[in-house]
């Protein structure tokens, strides 16, 4: 067990540069898809949550893409949109966005009639009441559907190692290809250590911006 | 202070694929100052008569104008602004504290920070929550009874000319009630804002409006003082409304007013007093208590008025509800 993680601190003192690198990709693509999905994803759940003849396409359409898996819509999409960073974080989007999106949603629509009826009735203007009143409500809705999106994104960003974009994947699919254990331990140990980081640090941020209490 | 400040003009309101009106060509005028309630059963269009006021609805026939603008010609954020509204369910901002739920429309109209500061705590002791205590607890944190003294208090914290106010106690304990009853119209006669109360309890309705609305159908059946209502119902709908009020119950609703006659021994300083806001039971209970034959009714200040006596206090129980021929 010792020698096992030896191996694997080992591997990585001496291929130092090129883990860093990866480690530096995979979080950068990680962050521009989940940073994308949230611009895309919250504004487009919100307005879902007004107009529920847009819901329903929008909803449905992403369902249906979300059905096919990643690394197949990866694959698909090889042709038509090339190899490289923007193309993997093009098609890892169409898992990330619904999530977010649907939490958007769904943090919007659980937003009490009698709450919206006195935000109108006292004078609010739309505007007003969406960044006051209706935001900070969907807000721990919203959070945790990042949450849980940054998780998945992190796992799935693996696979962008396909079609190119680098990351971590590459020490695993390396590893595969040349039956090296160590490196895809390592390159697996180094993915689900990120992903547990970045759960933590949302769950603070998380209690930290929804003080609402509870009783 | 009498002038009219809303006007209905056959205020008409039918929802898309609805059969029937849910308000009916309303006309009638409020006064500034003047407490109107509201009474009708469930579906006869007081919640969509309020709305249509602070234009949650819009009209599909008629006008309402407010101290004579038509309201559509109005801004309607600025316009509701200028009304404070309070519904049953209260609906505070959860995520927000008591103080800073007051804060909003006084803040969405950029006043000064200390201003709204100042009035906060005003608002609140008006409402008799403790600044101290109160201020910075959410509303999770309160009973049903504060969280609507909050929403009263939030509803106010711009100073509107009017109050529209939806069954704004339908949810409290019946202690609490009249509590909340008795502050409101502490708070209705130190102020003097122009109140629109609606309620399904005919004992609310008559004890706390100058002047009551009844509706049936969308339409108004009878506009009229309390008295009025209880003693010349216009139609047998508000006859048998009224009928099931007994003579106690009349007592507790009726105020001196209605009964008071010009004082005609204000010289003597040995008659029994009662402020003329009081309730008519109140006045029994001093007629039981002093044994006099009359009382003397003074006003705020302290000074005799009027007075009234043991006759005419009888003769409220004695009076022919004079609806009573519609019912045979
Ligand atoms: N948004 C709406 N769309 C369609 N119909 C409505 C709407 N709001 C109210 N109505 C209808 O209008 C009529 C009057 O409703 P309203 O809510 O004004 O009654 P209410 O007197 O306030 O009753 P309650 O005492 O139950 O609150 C009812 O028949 C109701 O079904
Ligand atoms: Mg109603």
């Amino acid at each position: 067990m010792y020698e096992f993680f030896y191996g694997i601190f080992e591997y990585i003192g001496s291929h130092r540069e090129t883990w860093l690198e990866a480690v530096r990709a995979h979080f950068f693509i990680s962050v521009t898809i989940l940073f994308a999905s949230v611009v895309i994803g919250v504004p487009t759940g919100a307005l879902c949550a007004k107009k529920p003849v847009l819901s329903s396409i929008v909803i449905n359409f992403f369902n249906i893409l979300k059905v096919i898996p990643s690394l197949a819509l990866l694959l698909l999409a090889l042709p038509v949109i090339g190899i490289g960073f923007w193309p993997a974080c093009f098609a890892l989007m169409v898992h990330s966005i619904p999530t977010i999106l649907i939490s958007s949603y769904t943090g919007m629509r659980q937003v009490e009639a009698a709450i919206l009826e006195s935000a109108v009735g006292m004078g609010l203007s739309p505007g007003e009441i969406f960044w006051k009143v209706e935001l900070p409500l969907a807000a721990p809705f919203i959070m945790t559907g990042v949450r849980t999106c940054a998780v998945d994104v992190i796992a799935t960003t693996t696979i962008a190692s396909y079609i190119g974009a680098g990351g971590l994947g590459e020490l695993v699919m390396f590893g595969i290809s040349f039956m090296n254990l160590t490196a895809v331990v390592t390159g697996g140990l180094t993915i689900a250590s990120l992903s547990l980081a970045v759960d933590a640090a949302f769950g603070l941020l998380q209690r930290r911006l929804c003080r609402i209490p509870v009783e | 202070m009498s002038d009219v400040v809303i006007a209905l003009n056959k205020a008409t309101k039918r929802f898309v694929g609805m059969k029937q009106n849910a308000v009916s060509e309303v006309t009638l005028d409020i006064d500034g100052g003047s407490f109107v309630t509201i009474l009708g059963t469930s579906g006869s269009g007081k919640t969509t008569l309020l709305k249509l006021v602070n234009r949650i609805h819009e009209l599909t026939a008629g006008e309402i104008l407010f101290n004579g603008q038509n309201i559509h010609e109005l801004k309607v954020e600025e316009y509701r602004k200028k009304i404070g509204y309070v519904i049953q369910q209260i609906g505070l901002f959860p995520h927000m504290t008591v103080a800073e739920n007051i804060a909003v429309v006084p803040e969405s109209l950029k006043w000064n920070k200390n201003t709204i500061e100042e009035r906060v705590d005003y608002l609140l002791e008006l409402v008799h929550l403790n600044p101290a205590y109160y201020r910075n607890r959410y509303p999770a944190q309160l009973s049903g009874g504060q969280q609507q003294r909050v929403g009263l208090a939030r509803a106010m914290a711009a100073e509107p000319g009017i109050m529209l106010m939806d069954e704004p106690f339908g949810a409290i304990d019946s202690i609490t009630r009249k509590i909340l009853q008795d502050e409101l119209l502490a708070i209705h006669k130190k102020l003097g804002k122009t109140i629109l109360f609606v309620t399904h309890d005919i004992h609310e309705a008559l004890k706390l409006g100058g002047k009551v609305i009844v509706m049936d159908d969308g339409k108004v059946q009878q506009y009229d003082t309390p008295y009025n209502i209880l003693f010349r119902p216009a139609n047998a709908f508000v006859s048998r409304l009224v009928a099931a009020e007994n003579t106690l119950e009349k007592l507790q609703v009726l105020r001196v007013g209605a009964v008071a006659s010009p004082a005609r021994h204000s010289d003597n300083p040995n008659i029994p007093r009662v402020n003329e806001a009081e309730t008519l039971s109140n006045v029994l209970a001093k007629f039981m208590e002093t044994g006099a034959p009359y009382l003397g009714v003074t006003d705020d200040s302290g000074r005799v008025n009027g007075e009234v006596s043991w006759d005419a206090l009888r003769s409220v129980a004695s009076l022919r509800n004079e609806g009573m021929e519609y019912y045979v």
